[in-house]
């Protein structure tokens, strides 16, 4: 029945039309992903309306594929100048960034490209064998568990990143505790505004993301001068682009490990491409043999993180379907079409349309193969921006980051917020604090809280003896052992080399 | 200088969380407060661990070498005044934007950055015309937002 389901899907890709109207949404999500401000809420928003004209059967993967290839745009910016598009990308700073850096922003292209477009492919093949049990395996998952699933994911970003473990620890709580600004969803009560009316919807994502990142690394490039990237030159970059491609295929195991990463964290409800990827980034780290060059511009901190991206998006779509619970808000939209067309995501769907089920999943991997292939081919282009001299880059990108956060929600207040997280930002960076462990605590921090809440409203204290709970936990103390006795260890090893 | 500067910023820290959990003491509900609260403590005991390792005297083994940093002393001086001049220019621009509005501010930041940094005239007003082009044809024709106008303007009543 499986097969079948899929070969019908594949035959629905024989429409010209609707691969044109994929293509131009490829085309809308890759422009949406490189703008910051605009991420693929404001994209599937603006061609709504679009959309809600054409027939279904085309206004639907035009969106799904809209939002799906948002976050390849996104990569690229995130590579280039340390802006993130969204949420999504903020793993890829760690390693993506400092690429450039040292002049191979081509490679770094072609690996994130690469390694996120066959992560959307091997997430069909994980729904084609997750799809009889999906439904059982998200429902045994309890509120408490994702709580602690997710601390997970921030104790792993805190403790093994380079730098500082104390510090790391402090960014981590900082950010969990950033996302606590603002009205709590389950009582309505405002907390820590001190009387701001600008604070009452919670610190918002984009000026605190373009703050903490986009705003130091300008003010370092104009400061030093120069260029992004320290050396290299422009004619390595087509070269540099095939490097990163092949990159993926020497790492293999990697790409592979972080797509399943990818793809388990999508289907996990609520916990978004942000989680996969910072998730899928520090078992890279884990289980690497040279960790310590994570953090210093290497490939692998490339690799997994886009190994992840897409992939959690073909999983997050498996629970839509499979359960009729929408992961993000775009998840939500794409929720809402189906509903438009006359279906109802939920156990029935895996059962009755598993074709179209297919069909949705397949759009996703084809899309992303489009929008991965047409930004490989503009990759040595955009790997330019790296030798862009820094007192013209400087005005541009700051002009850009600026009309960006205004443009997010039209407020003055954003503008100003994003000067108040730069200044943060750069005493962060310049005093070796752990950024991505702040962001990442900020975004899965309201989802922490709601969890841990719900879980103890329904479980009370017994929800510490759950299975998932219990290895979480046992998970976090064994990283902080472990990140404790690796420091002590390099203490020593340095104190000893430098007697000898 | 560096570890002066990371003294600061811990005091910082600890100051803000004090201020947080004192704020979220007052609360009465239990739900809204508790895990901010656990959290704020968090970062508190942990800031102050970092204090106390920052500015505790560190037990001193080996040999004092003694060397010439005035070079060092000198770069660090060079890059402060850099970072400062970046942070003024990123602080004039936004100020820019509060008076003048979007349009005028980002038109005035981007010639008059790359006009004092060394770039041409002609190159300049390339420059200024692209990136006015950009943010007002994506964010004001495309997307349809209103710019903002800028407080003199709003005042003038533009």
């Amino acid at each position: 029945m499986i097969i079948e389901a899929f070969a019908k899907a594949l035959q629905s890709f024989a429409d010209p039309w609707m691969l044109l109207f994929m293509c131009l949404g490829v085309i809308m999500g890759l422009i949406v992903g490189i703008l910051p401000g605009i991420g693929p809420i404001q994209g599937l928003a603006l061609f709504l309306p679009f959309a809600f004209v054409l027939p279904a059967n085309y206004a639907l993967p035009f969106m799904i594929v809209l939002e799906a290839v948002s976050a390849t745009g996104g990569s690229v910016t995130t590579v280039l100048l340390n802006v993130p598009g969204d949420s999504v990308n903020a793993a890829l700073l760690m390693d993506g960034f400092p690429m450039t850096q040292k002049g191979e922003a081509g490679r770094a292209l072609g690996a994130a490209l690469t390694s996120s477009g066959a992560g959307g492919i091997i997430s069909i093949f994980m729904a084609l064998a997750l799809v009889p049990v999906i439904i059982d395996v998200v429902l045994a998952i309890q509120s408490a568990d994702l709580a602690f699933i997710l601390l997970v994911g921030i104790a792993f970003i805190a403790v093994l990143s380079r730098g500082s473990m104390l510090k790391g620890l402090i960014s981590g709580a900082l950010g969990l505790l950033f996302s606590g600004v603002g009205l709590q969803s389950m009582t309505g009560l405002p907390r820590l505004t001190f009387g701001s009316d600008y604070l009452f919807n919670g610190i918002p994502l984009l000026p605190l993301a373009v703050g903490l990142f986009a705003i130091p690394e300008m003010i370092s490039l104009a400061a030093e001068g120069g260029t992004i990237a320290k050396t290299g030159g422009v004619i390595k970059s087509v070269e540099n682009v095939a490097e990163g491609v092949k990159d993926v295929f020497r790492h293999w195991g990697l790409w592979l490990q972080s797509s399943v990463i990818g793809f388990i964290v999508g289907i996990l409800p609520g916990i978004g491409g942000g989680g996969a990827t910072f998730t899928a980034y520090a078992q890279a780290k884990a289980t690497s043999k040279n960790p310590e060059k994570f953090g210093t511009g290497c490939v692998e901190g490339v690799i997994a993180p886009q190994g992840a991206c897409n992939s959690e998006i073909g999983g997050a779509l498996l629970t839509t379907l499979a359960v009729g619970v929408p992961g993000n808000a775009s998840q939500a939209i794409t929720l809402g079409a189906l509903i438009m067309l006359g279906l109802v995501p939920g156990p029935a769907m895996l059962s009755e349309h598993l074709d179209l089920s297919f069909t949705l999943l397949l759009i996703i991997v084809v899309g992303n193969l489009i929008g991965s292939a047409l930004c490989l081919f503009a990759a040595p282009y955009f790997a330019r921006v790296a030798f862009i001299p820094s007192r013209i880059l400087f005005p541009l990108v700051m002009a850009v980051a600026f009309v960006s956060v205004f443009a997010y929600q039209g407020m003055l207040d954003d503008v100003v917020a994003t000067l108040a997280f730069g200044v943060m930002g750069l005493a962060t960076r310049n005093l070796g604090y752990n950024r991505p462990a702040l962001f990442l605590g900020y975004i899965l921090g309201g989802l922490f809280e709601q969890y841990l809440l719900l879980g103890i409203g329904t479980s009370g204290p017994r929800l510490f003896l759950r299975p998932i709970v219990v290895t979480s936990i046992l998970i976090i103390i064994a990283v902080l052992i472990s990140g404790t006795l690796k420091r002590m260890f390099q203490h020593r090893s340095r104190k000893g080399s430098d007697q000898a | 200088m560096k570890m002066r500067a990371d003294t600061f910023f811990i005091m910082a820290i600890m100051g803000t969380m004090l201020v947080a959990i004192w704020d979220l003491l007052r609360m009465e509900q239990v739900y809204a407060k508790l895990v901010p609260l656990i959290l704020s403590s968090v970062v508190f005991v942990l800031a102050a661990v970092a204090l106390a390792k920052s500015v505790l005297p560190k037990s001193r083994t080996g040999t004092v070498v003694f060397r010439d940093d005035t070079d060092e002393r000198e770069e660090a001086r060079s890059s402060l005044r850099g970072y400062m001049a970046a942070g003024l220019w990123t602080i004039g621009f936004v100020l820019g934007i509060y008076l003048l509005g979007l349009t005028v501010a980002i038109g005035l930041f981007v010639f008059s950055y790359t006009k004092s940094h060394g770039t041409g005239w002609l190159m300049s007003a390339i420059l200024t015309v692209f990136t006015l082009g950009f943010a007002y044809g994506i964010f004001g024709l495309a997307l349809g937002m209103g710019l903002y106008k800028g407080l003199l303007f709003i005042w003038l009543g533009y």
